[in-house]
């Protein structure tokens, strides 16, 4: 592939690599670096880019694991996806029947804000899944856990985000 | 029939259920409105999530994508990089030296590269001589030069990050050999002169230069201004030399007078006549100061057998099995000897200091005068390494030195300390690969530089052989240490700094120890060319 066509591919994917790595690693300055060595690495490994291919789940898988690499090396993840679900406290939920709807009823800052406050065992795969359209597997892949973990961490995940939204409200 | 878990219904909603599971659930849902209810919200979350997740973010600014050199790339500049330097170096050579070829065929024969034969050749030969331990040792000690090489390599690494635009990241290796050329050339002018039999400087002839003389038979009867570096099987030094003399060769016969330092090392180092400037480092069997001879700075003597007649200007500090002074000292005598004989003519203006294996080896004969005081200590016999406090210095500035290569490495190289051995046959194929490796290596590159483009080719592969031998051990304590620590997940430096641990001590253990480092090197040789092959097919 020619420099002017990873340019163009560049143009096109850079906001979403760039906002993956953001809602990832939680930094703007971080996401930049990130950003830029993400698709570095996708020009150099653009040989196993099959040209048939969308190009947007490829480099966005390669983002997904820089960044959780990242995460691992700076420490900050260590151990917690190691074991099975029971270790993570389950969040209690208020309401237990028809608060999914409560998300939906917030407006998009208030939910972006709810998932950046998110514990980061939450809010990996909740970013992987929900922003990154990455497969339970290719989740379950990148944190080194099991498909059916990621099933658990995004429920409750999920009651998280729903238990801060209820709170929110209250406050106001 | 039972509702489905709230687990079943989120993975419903997010896509992720089995087939099966999901057209079960799906017949579910017709008859229950109250799950119905469940999974469109869940799906409306999803959505809502995914729309809020992506607020803001085509507003961010695109900056420019400069990529940055490849390995690939990296390594061809370098090879570009040293090709060049080669060639500078010869183009240089070949016209400062006086090659007796005619002018235009001159590159073909530089006398550096026959240098490089020889040197390739010996080392090849020595190899086999005295099998590996000697090189290994060399790595070991090249060790922290290594370690700086790897933090340059790494500094250039942050150097070539995409931040930089296109025009630094060109240039910075362009500097980067065009430092490497100007280190390599010296200052000053030098000229080589290479024979296979002799080589003469007569005695009206002055060289201005710094000499560099290789042959069987060197003499040098005129004056040298610069240093004079000679090698050869025997070598007679009765002109001048204007700096400092380095002479490698089976007999070496100083006779003429040196102004700087001498280094000479030989069976039979003889200095006599003339004299020298600055210090004196001899070592051989035999090394002898004769009558007349005067140094002006302090004498440093290590041979079998050691004899003073001459005047030592300042302090004489002599490593032999026998010390014989028979000439004056002006500073202290200092002696690690067997035996130490003072002659009736010795004369030491300082403390006469003799480490002897017992009290009756020093004897100083009637006539001999030292003005400081005679102190006489007696060597423990033999005493045990592993008391000495520099041993174990040496050994934690080493571990230090490979902890921190490793850690570099680990940085650079994440892949190549992830690889793993499951069972005893795999290990036995890496062992396989190592010791391939480890021999075929050397073999393949002095091969190479017997033809002349292979040259460069043939130095870059023994450099890169000695840096992965060195790197070889990191390697394999790094996977110790990561079968030590049974995949615990507390980052990558714990297993690295315990397998070097465990590796430093067993290496170091009295009669096996060797042996465990050679097990080492050929591992961990193995787990490089393994991992380097996979590099290799995932790029294929």
């Amino acid at each position: 592939m020619k420099k002017a066509d990873f340019d163009a591919l560049y143009r096109e994917h850079y906001p979403r690599v760039f906002g993956l790595c953001r809602r990832l690693l939680g930094d703007a300055a971080d996401a930049e670096d990130a950003a830029q060595e993400v698709f570095m690495r996708g020009y150099r490994a653009i040989r196993r880019y099959r040209s048939g291919d969308p190009f947007g789940p490829w480099i966005g898988a390669i983002a997904s694991n820089y960044c959780v690499d990242l995460l691992r090396r700076r420490r900050r993840l260590a151990g917690v996806f190691l074991d099975g679900a029971a270790e993570v406290p389950e969040p209690v939920d208020p309401e237990e029947h028809g608060s999914a709807a409560l998300i939906s009823a917030h407006d998009a800052g208030a939910i972006a804000r709810a998932v950046e406050a998110l514990p980061e065992h939450y809010r990996l795969p909740v970013v992987l899944a929900y922003y990154g359209d990455a497969s339970y597997e290719d989740i379950a892949n990148t944190l080194d856990i099991t498909a059916n973990h990621v099933g658990v961490l995004l429920l409750r995940a999920r009651k998280q985000l729903r238990l801060s939204l209820a709170d929110l409200d209250e406050e106001n | 029939m039972t509702h489905p878990s709230e687990l079943m219904r989120t993975r419903y909603a997010d896509r992720a259920l089995p087939e099966a599971q999901a057209a079960a659930l799906q017949r579910h849902l017709v008859d229950c409105a109250d799950c119905r209810a469940s999974v469109d919200a869940l799906i409306a979350e999803r959505v809502a999530l995914r729309r809020a997740l992506r607020l803001g973010e085509a507003t961010h600014e695109l900056p420019g994508f400069v990529p940055a050199p490849t390995i690939g790339r990296l390594v061809a500049w370098l090879g570009w990089g040293a090709l060049g330097l080669w060639a500078v170096n010869m183009a240089w050579l070949s016209l400062v030296s006086e090659a007796s070829l005619p002018g235009w065929l001159r590159w073909l024969a530089p006398d550096a590269l026959t240098l490089g034969i020889d040197l390739a050749v010996g080392l090849l030969a020595n190899l086999f001589a005295t099998g590996l331990d000697p090189i290994v040792e060399a790595a070991q000690s090249a060790g922290w030069r290594i370690v700086l090489t790897v933090l340059s390599l790494f500094g250039l690494w942050l150097l070539l990050r995409p931040k930089l635009d296109g025009a630094v990241a060109r240039v910075v290796p362009l500097l980067m050999s065009g430092a490497l050329v100007f280190a390599a050339a010296p200052s000053h002018a030098v000229e080589v002169r290479h024979d296979e039999t002799r080589v003469t400087i007569a005695a009206g002839e002055t060289v201005d230069d710094t000499l560099i003389v290789a042959a069987q038979d060197v003499v040098i009867e005129g004056t040298v201004t610069g240093d004079l570096f000679v090698m050869g099987e025997q070598v007679i030094v009765r002109g001048r030399v204007g700096g400092v003399l380095v002479a490698m060769a089976e007999r070496i016969d100083v006779d003429g007078g040196v102004a700087g330092s001498v280094l000479a090392l030989g069976e039979r180092v003889t200095l006599s006549g003339g004299p020298l400037g600055g210090n004196l480092f001899g070592a051989g069997r035999a090394v002898t100061l004769q009558s007349g001879t005067s140094v002006a700075g302090n004498v440093l003597l290590g041979a079998s057998e050691v004899r003073v007649d001459g005047e030592v200007g300042r302090d004489l500090l002599t490593l032999a099995e026998q010390a014989f002074v028979a000439g004056s000292v002006l500073g202290n005598l200092d002696a690690y000897a067997g035996h130490v004989e003072l002659a009736p003519t010795a004369r030491v203006a300082g403390d006469l200091t003799a480490r002897v294996k017992q009290a009756d080896a020093l004897q100083v004969a009637e006539g001999a005068s030292v003005a400081g005081e005679t102190g006489v200590s007696t060597w423990p016999e033999r005493p045990s390494k592993y008391l000495t406090l520099d041993y174990y210095l040496g050994e934690v500035l080493q571990f230090l030195g490979a902890f921190i290569a490793g850690l570099a490495l680990l940085y650079l190289f994440p892949a190549l300390f992830r690889v793993r051995l499951m069972a005893t046959p795999q290990l036995l194929t890496t062992a396989a690969f190592g010791s391939v490796a480890l021999i075929a290596t050397p073999v393949l590159a002095a091969a190479a530089m017997l033809t002349l483009i292979g040259v460069p080719l043939g130095v870059l592969a023994l450099l890169l052989w000695l840096v992965s031998l060195y790197v070889a051990g990191i390697v394999t304590a790094n996977l110790a240490g990561r079968l030590l620590l049974d995949g615990d997940d507390r980052g990558p430096a714990l297993p690295l700094l315990a397998g070097l641990t465990l590796l430093f001590v067993l290496i170091n253990l009295p009669f096996v120890g060797g042996l465990i480092r050679l097990v080492a090197t050929v591992v961990g040789l193995g787990l490089i060319v393994g991992w380097l092959r996979d590099l290799w097919a995932e790029r294929a």
